[in-house]
């Protein structure tokens, strides 16, 4: 019952809030505070029961649901899905705690933020097909409420852009599983079923479109370039804990649902289809890098590195599924890398993210140019930032590196010449974030920065803690990458 | 038990800092920083003897392996004991942000350790790239000023660009092995090896600031001298040389590593050199000398005498120490360190004397130590031809040359008024005292079987010399010891050295002004274009989409409205009309009905005839 308690505390910890008119704003946020800690430790104790050297699905609740159709309330978690929505939990307990500013609507807003946990956790708890699609979309009716009403800028265009673009998406992915679904026999939506099924297998035309439609959405949601346009405008417009959890968790569907979907259930046609998907990552991780150089305010920056960091991840899954045999050493490097990034990039982006934050709420602007020589004004601000920066550049001793070297040496072993092409995105990532840094903190500080606050306490801790997983992942990942292999035994190497 | 080594400094500065925040007494920070420092010096003599080693297991295809070799050894005792006295002097000197600056030193010791202590290569790739970021850290240290920002990113992204050859390097060799071992690296084949050596040889060279990457120890001068002092003599720049040193029984079987090596290293040790004798700036004269040595270093190593580079590493390093030392309080007193300002403070005498020493040792004077290490190369690259022997001579003139020149601005602020330069206090003073006793004591290489010593303990062969080449370098080292300091001593004015050539050296050949010409601005203007792109173009299509949907919309409120909400109100139109006509019908006159009745049985026998037809042909 550990992964329906997961995911029912918090919708009943925003239904209480939506319920209750009266609620004062310093209960909804201890209140949600507290509803969003049972989750993370739910899955801590979930890892901590995970066995390692066992099945790939462990933990599995099933009830029957609507039978006929083959459909059914199914919870599971494989190493993969338990890392992500461990590291998920964790940006939900951050960006709830994280101070913001609710306009007098914190009961509001911190339901909207209790219900989009249940939905993100149940993207990557879910075992059925169905049950996935369904959470996956309920992700966009939490994100658009929580842009749209509490975001600045031009929040209605921008949430209702994300919305449609992402339900775009979803409308592929949609017709996506009904064809995977009509072709399994018997029809089931049992992701383990289909995945032991391969439906598609020697499907030939019709395995294409749906792949088609299925890495269509997918890419949307990543997003991959030339679908990434709605994330840019979404982030700057969103408030930062929102827009942490859209970098930090939500864009992680897309590559994780690649994994889960598409690489799992279409082994044959994904391995067709990798190597323009490898090229496109490519594409992603340079041009994502080039743009985010090119801007001058510190939040579409820090949104333009996903592009590129989520473009490393989708290399790694594309080198894992290139072939159906050998390479197996490389393949699950591959995998296993693609995995740590999406961890780390949740970590580090999300990170940067609330950063981006704590500058609006001391200077409300973005622009890099506006501010300078805060490092002995907010010393805390700028050793975290730059901590984060640097993680974020893919230093080693922090989690990205882990991720990027795993990523690199295993598409090395299928793609060399792409993964060397692909190597110069960390040269131009270097540049970003070290030009950052340079208007952020160097120089003379301005006249209207001179009663700038440092980093509160909560501000503080909860960037400590994250910037301290990405520590310790850096330094010793072996405890994440012993999880992952348990899948990636299964997936990649077949026992 | 290997894994102390790095770890006490990093861990040490980690819970030190904030201590030394809170209370930032100068004495106890600085003797605090010399115990880890000194400690750590003497777990790596400790461990060498006990036969230490390290691992750390990530997964079942990567570990983190440490351990010592008779040459990491040596390297691994002189980073700590070159780092002491620089943190020492750091700790009692210097001013702003003290906590930060002697914190970031000491990690930075640290991290240095587990580069020479890494036996594979992801331990070395993150000892590597994590050297560049303290180094980014250190440089800039004075943030108020922006430039020095600046400084330090190009300084990070041009030894990155050589780190990615090391990435490359790497991934070779697990393709090849699925390890990434030291000891596997045999097992590569000819083919890899080549791309294997390209690649190693690429970051060392950036590293160690070998042409092209040489310019950027310019932009490291931003750092206080102490920073200086120890990224040229110890870590940073060290890392290049002591990593090809280690490879070297790999390396030279790829057939053009050593000539490619040599090269670079004999070209950067004259280009260095000329930069250095044309420089009106003392910190950046060093600068140049510090590429020209380690291009000397990268001979020893190409000529097939890695030995011989390690030796020079030691020896370049306790000289290079106290010279940036000096430089560093002399230039603090001028407010700067172009040379005649130098040349227009009264230097103290203790502080000219320990600079006379090291000069003469940078100079390659017999008997300090240097010169043997010097003589040394220049044997070594004899063997490989003698007009190789020949330039690592013209070098060491060079390096001779420029030494006298600073030494020149030293010695012309004596006696002149003013506020005399010095280290300040006694504990500073002493760290450039230890520094100039350990060049005295490395004269001891030349007793009688010293030599023979040295290669028993470091299980290593040492080229033998010739006379004539010792004569040759000797009367080399002497004329530019001797034109230098004539020179030198003329030049001391601020409009010294102005020739369009000796600006042309002066900037190392123009490199980062072609850099930013040919990397930098264009990688920038892409960079800004394709952001304008993305926001234009890119996602024009997704607005048309949306335009077009909206345009849809208002078709359809006007023409599709019209369309489906007539189509029923028509219909209704109709059905009315046919009711009202059918109505008339109803005549009650009977020639109407049985018309109509008429008009119906003719349709239908039509229908019922068409029927038989179309049923007949079925």
């Amino acid at each position: 019952m550990i992964l329906t308690t997961t995911l029912a505390v918090p919708l009943i910890g925003a239904l209480v809030l939506a319920l209750w008119p009266g609620c004062p704003d310093t209960f909804a946020r201890r209140w949600a505070m507290a509803v969003s800690v049972v989750p993370l430790v739910l899955l801590v104790v979930a890892w901590a029961r995970f066995d390692t050297g066992g099945a790939m699905f462990q933990l599995v609740e099933e009830a029957t649901w609507v039978p006929s159709l083959g459909m059914g309330f199914r919870l599971g978690l494989d190493g993969i899905a338990l890392a992500i929505a461990a590291m998920s939990a964790l940006i939900f307990t951050g960006a709830i705690a994280y101070p913001v500013d609710t306009r007098g609507a914190a009961r509001q807003y911190y339901a909207w933020m209790l219900f989009l946990e249940t939905a993100s956790l149940g993207v990557f708890l879910a075992l059925d097909l169905l049950l996935f699609y369904v959470f996956f979309d309920l992700t966009l009716v939490g994100m658009y409420f929580l842009i749209g009403r509490w975001g600045h800028g031009k929040p209605q265009y921008a949430a209702l852009k994300f919305f449609l673009y992402t339900l775009l998406g979803s409308l592929f992915l949609l017709l996506a599983i009904l064809g995977l679904y009509l072709s399994a026999d018997p029809l089931t939506f049992d992701m383990r079923a289909l995945i032991r099924q391969q439906p598609l297998a020697g499907a030939g035309a019709f395995a294409g479109v749906v792949m088609a439609a299925f890495l269509l959405g997918f890419a949307i949601k990543t997003p991959l370039m030339p679908f990434h346009t709605w994330l840019p405008r979404a982030h700057v417009d969103a408030p930062a804990p929102a827009s942490a959890i859209l970098a930090g968790v939500l864009l992680k569907m897309g590559t994780y649902g690649l994994i889960r979907i598409p690489y799992s259930m279409m082994r044959e046609t994904f391995a067709a289809w990798a190597l323009p998907l490898a090229v496109l990552a490519v594409v992603s991780i340079l041009y994502g890098a080039l743009v985010a150089l090119g801007q001058k305010d510190m939040k579409r920056r820090i949104a333009y590195t996903s592009v590129n960091h989520m473009g490393y991840a989708v290399l790694g899954i594309a080198a894992a599924g290139a072939m159906l045999g050998g390479s197996e050493a490389a393949r699950s490097m591959a995998m296993a890398g693609a995995t740590v990034e999406m961890v780390a990039h949740g970590l580090i982006t999300g990170a940067l993210f609330l950063i981006a934050g704590s500058f609006w709420q001391r200077g409300e602007t973005y622009e890099l140019a506006d501010y300078g020589g805060l490092s002995g004004q907010t010393p805390k601000l700028a050793g975290v930032t730059t901590l984060a920066a640097f993680a974020s550049l893919g230093l080693p001793g922090l989690a990205g590196f882990v991720a990027e070297f795993h990523i690199f040496v295993g598409t090395f072993g299928v793609y060399p010449w792409l993964a060397a092409i692909a190597l110069l995105g960390i040269l131009i990532t270097a540049a970003l974030f070290l030009r950052m840094l340079q208007s952020l903190f160097f120089g003379q500080l301005p006249e209207r920065w001179k009663t700038m606050p440092d980093l509160s306490a909560v501000e503080l801790s909860v960037l400590s803690v994250l910037l301290l997983l990405v520590v310790i992942i850096g330094v010793y990942p072996a405890e994440l990458l012993d999880v992952i292999a348990t899948s990636t035994r299964a997936m990649v190497e077949g026992n | 038990m290997l894994w102390l080594v790095p770890l006490l400094p990093v861990l040490a500065s980690v819970l030190l800092y904030p201590l030394w925040k809170v209370s930032p007494s100068r004495p106890a920070m600085a003797l605090s920083a010399l115990v880890v420092v000194l400690a750590t010096l003497a777990m790596v003599a400790w461990g060498a003897s006990a036969g230490w080693g390290g691992q750390l297991v990530w997964s079942d295809r990567l570990q983190l392996e440490l351990g010592l070799t008779p040459l990491t050894t040596v390297a691994a005792l002189v980073i700590p004991l070159v780092a002491a006295p620089i943190i020492g002097f750091a700790a009692s000197h210097e001013r702003e942000r003290l906590p930060r600056l002697v914190a970031l030193m000491v990690a930075f010791t640290g991290v240095m350790e587990l580069l020479v202590l890494a036996r594979d290569l992801l331990t070395l790739l993150i000892a590597w790239e994590i050297v560049g970021a303290l180094s980014w850290a250190l440089i800039g240290h004075q943030f108020q000023d922006r430039e020095r920002g600046r400084h330090a990113s190009q300084a990070f992204l041009t030894t990155r660009t050589g780190d990615l050859g090391l990435y490359i390097a790497a991934f070779v060799v697990f393709q090849q092995t699925g390890t990434l071992a030291y000891d596997s690296l045999g097992q590569m084949s000819p083919a890899a090896t080549g791309v294997f050596a390209a690649g190693v040889i690429l970051a060392a060279l950036s590293k160690s600031a070998q042409l092209p990457f040489a310019p950027w120890l310019f932009s490291a001068m931003s750092g206080p001298a102490p920073v200086s002092a120890l990224l040229h003599a110890a870590t940073m720049v060290a890392a290049g040389v002591l990593l090809l040193m280690q490879l070297q029984p790999v390396l030279q079987g790829v057939p053009w590593f050593g000539p490619a090596l040599m090269t670079v290293g004999l070209a950067t040790a004259i280009c260095g050199g000329l930069v250095a004798s044309s420089s009106g700036h003392a910190k950046q004269l060093l600068a140049g000398s510090t590429s020209a040595h380690y291009g000397l270093m990268f001979v020893a190593v190409a000529a097939g005498y890695p030995v011989v580079a390690l030796v020079h590493f030691a020896l370049h390093a306790v000289m290079k120490a106290p010279l940036f030392l000096i430089t560093g309080a002399a230039g603090h007193q001028a407010g700067g360190y172009e040379l005649h300002r130098i040349a227009a403070t009264p230097v103290s005498r203790p502080m000219r004397l320990a600079g006379l020493l090291a000069v003469l040792a940078l100079a390659g004077l017999p008997p300090l130590g240097a010169a043997w290490s010097k003589e040394q190369i220049m044997a070594a690259a004899a063997h490989s031809g003698v007009v190789l022997a020949l330039l690592v001579a013209l070098a060491g003139g060079l390096s001779a040359f420029y030494a006298a020149r600073l030494q020149a601005a030293f010695q012309a602020g004596a006696g002149r008024d003013g506020h005399i330069a010095d280290a300040g206090s006694a504990l500073a003073r002493g760290g450039i005292y230890a520094l100039v006793l350990l060049v005295i004591l490395a004269s001891a290489v030349w007793f009688p079987g010293g030599k023979a010593l040295l290669a028993t303990w470091l299980a290593s062969a040492f080229p033998s010399a010739r006379w004539w080449e010792f004569l040759l370098s000797l009367a080399l080292v002497l004329s530019g010891l001797y034109l230098g300091y004539r020179l030198g001593a003329k030049q001391l004015t601020p409009d010294a050295g102005n020739a369009g050539w000796q600006r042309f050296f002066a900037q190392w050949l123009m490199l980062p002004q072609l850099a930013q010409r040919v990397i930098v601005r264009p990688v920038d203007t892409v960079a800004v274009q394709l952001a304008a792109l993305d926001d234009r173009l890119v996602d024009a299509g997704v607005r048309a989409t949306a335009r077009l949907g909206d345009w849809l919309a208002g078709a359809g409120t006007r023409a599709g409205e019209w369309l489906l909400d007539g189509l029923p109100e028509g219909l209704a139109r109709l059905s009315g009309r046919a009711g009202r006509g059918i109505l008339q019908l109803q005549s009650g006159m009977t020639h109407h009905y049985y018309s109509t009745i008429a008009a119906g049985v003719i349709a239908m026998a039509v229908i019922l005839v068409l029927g038989l037809l179309t049923g007949g042909s079925s």
